[in-house]
């Protein structure tokens, strides 16, 4: 049978609805040894600074059950470097790049787009979501105001689509996607991770140095599910769905729930085939059911569906 | 070159308190390895997730020694692996320690579980007709005194309880004896290796260094195992990939 796995998002077309999750692939290369980067639908780089940040002290790693924490800081050597070491790389595959873009202030964010005129990528994704950074990340992405500001005026400054990762660590994630939509987004991916914290019971003290980090993996699966499903209600824009995806039917999930595409991310870290193993198991989903194109089940439980 | 292999642990056992020597086939990581460099071993239990590293203890064309501690959770899992149960391996990882072609006389320095890896470095330099001293040191009960035996180069061994050899830790152990190599290789506990490249640097002479982190892709790419660079610039350069061996005056070493 002939399947579509085909998704276009704000113009962009992928050939498979599966991308990486910012922060768990590098900047492609640390995988392309153990997958065919151009199997991917996108490669979504790990976080850019307009000028480069050094990150958070170690221990910056904690495992829990069913997952993980980091507090990694967003260390990275700034878009300049960014651009003349690692894009040049993946550019050479044929996959779209979405660059996600780092920032503590408006400004900030609004310099480190500006650093990438001219430069050939497919889209950016701006990261108001870190949980990790103390100004700018999550600070805006818990905030509505705040969210359709800084959307805007990073959207005033590109022409390449812009994707709003959004944090989960919210009341009403509807309320956020909507400030997004509002600001100009074309599309948004959710969930970055969930704020948590691990205790090392003999030392006395939190595990990370940084004391809280952002929970991924398998166990916030359920709460980014429900968070895709709570957000497509609120927008028209298409959603990049993530958080705890390891397998086919994982993204399966999300897709139902609403998600134009997903991503993969902490199941790089179990698996280093993991992305290709979601897509070939979307695959073989939609041969067992008989799904031609994933438009057919996309958002199906939504209701009027 | 990296890659995911699975292969049948062959045997696992204690060989001192809570530390296990486990031989596993994995011939195409085992031939591709060298001294220094260290596997991440998939537990494939949804519970515990992330892939342990560990370094390698020895290799040959077939197998795969790892030599670990029981400390936590999954390193406890692993002791109970018996014979055939497979296990997935991402390997070898790491640059390892780099040998200069005109070395004649080395200084290998370990401490605790450390040891493992100086083994395998032990065995290599041999064969290039290096020179080798060995200097353990361990709380109680050593390792691995045999093995480096019976490859002619009996160790020197420091223990703090003065159950066994000198009493007092390694570092001054070394000192006494005044050994001057023209290289020192050490792996241990990190105020181990700060007190060593301390003395190392106060006598002239350069030290590599195997340093641990917490890690959970083991390929560069989540950024979590992060050591200070010495050179500040950037501030934290990656255990997995730029490491896991430094020259002690690359990286911060905190006593």
């Amino acid at each position: 049978m002939d399947k579509n796995l085909r998704v276009n998002i704000a113009g962009v077309e992928l050939k498979n609805p599966v991308m990486t999750a910012s922060g768990t692939f590098g900047s492609g290369q640390e995988y392309s040894e153990f997958i065919d980067l151009n199997q991917l639908g996108a490669v979504v780089v790990k976080g850019v600074s307009h000028t480069p940040w050094e990150g958070n002290r170690p221990v910056r790693i904690a495992e829990t059950h069913g997952g993980m924490l980091n507090s990694i800081g967003l260390q990275n050597p700034g878009a300049s470097a960014f651009i003349a070491n690692d894009l040049p790389f993946l550019r050479k595959f044929d996959t779209k790049i979405i660059v996600n873009l780092c920032g503590h202030t408006i400004e900030e964010y609004v310099a480190v787009a500006g650093d990438f005129d001219g430069i050939d990528v497919d889209m950016f994704e701006l990261n108001i979501s870190c949980p990790n950074i103390a100004q700018g990340g999550m600070a805006f992405g818990t905030d509505p105001r705040m969210i359709e500001k800084v959307v805007a005026a990073v959207k005033a400054r590109v022409n390449i689509p812009l994707i709003a990762k959004l944090s989960p660590n919210v009341t009403d994630i509807g309320e956020m996607a909507a400030a997004a939509q509002a600001g100009g987004a074309d599309a948004i991916s959710l969930i970055n991770t969930v704020m948590g914290m691990k205790i090392d019971i003999n030392r006395l003290k939190p595990v990370l140095d940084n004391k809280v980090g952002g929970l991924s993996g398998p166990a916030i699966k359920p709460v980014a599910v429900r968070m895709v499903y709570q957000a497509a209600k609120r927008v028209s824009i298409p959603i990049i769905g993530m958080g705890g995806i390891m397998t086919g039917e994982d993204a399966i999930e999300f897709i139902m729930a609403g998600a134009a595409a997903v991503a993969v991310g902490t199941a790089n870290f179990v698996n280093p085939t993991a992305t290709i193993d979601v897509i070939t198991g979307i695959e073989s989903f939609m041969e067992k059911q008989n799904i031609r194109d994933l438009s057919e089940i996309r958002g199906i439980i939504q209701e009027g569906k | 070159m990296k890659r995911v292999e699975s292969g049948a642990v062959l045997t696992n056992s204690e060989i001192a308190k809570n530390i296990y020597a486990m031989t596993i086939r994995l011939p195409l990581i085992a031939q591709a390895c060298k001294p220094g460099q260290f596997v991440m071993v998939y537990l494939d239990r949804s519970e515990m997730m992330l892939p342990r590293p560990i370094s390698i203890a020895d290799a040959d064309d077939e197998t795969l020694t790892l030599i670990y501690q029981a400390v936590g959770q999954g390193t406890e899992y692993l002791s109970r692996l018996r014979p055939n149960d497979a296990l997935r391996t991402l390997g070898p990882l790491g640059n390892g320690f780099t040998i200069p072609d005109e070395l004649t006389h080395a200084t290998l320095v370990g401490g605790g579980i450390g040891t493992p890896p100086l083994y395998f470095l032990a065995q290599e330099l041999l064969e290039r007709g290096v020179q080798v001293s060995v200097y353990l040191g361990f709380r109680d009960e050593s390792i691995m005194r045999e093995d480096f035996a019976s490859l002619g180069i009996p160790p020197l061994i420091a223990t703090d309880s003065g159950a066994y050899g000198f009493h007092g830790n390694v570092v001054a152990l070394l000192r006494e004896t005044k050994d001057a190599p023209e290289l020192f290789y050490a792996c241990g506990p990190t105020s181990m290796l700060y007190h060593l490249a301390q003395y190392a640097k106060a006598i002239g002479v350069p030290c590599q260094v195997s340093v641990e982190e917490r890690m959970a892709c083991g390929v560069g790419a989540c950024l979590g195992c992060a050591v200070e660079n010495a050179a500040r610039d950037p501030k934290y350069i990656k255990v997995c990939c730029d490491g896991p061996v430094f020259y002690s005056d690359q990286v911060v070493l905190h006593g």
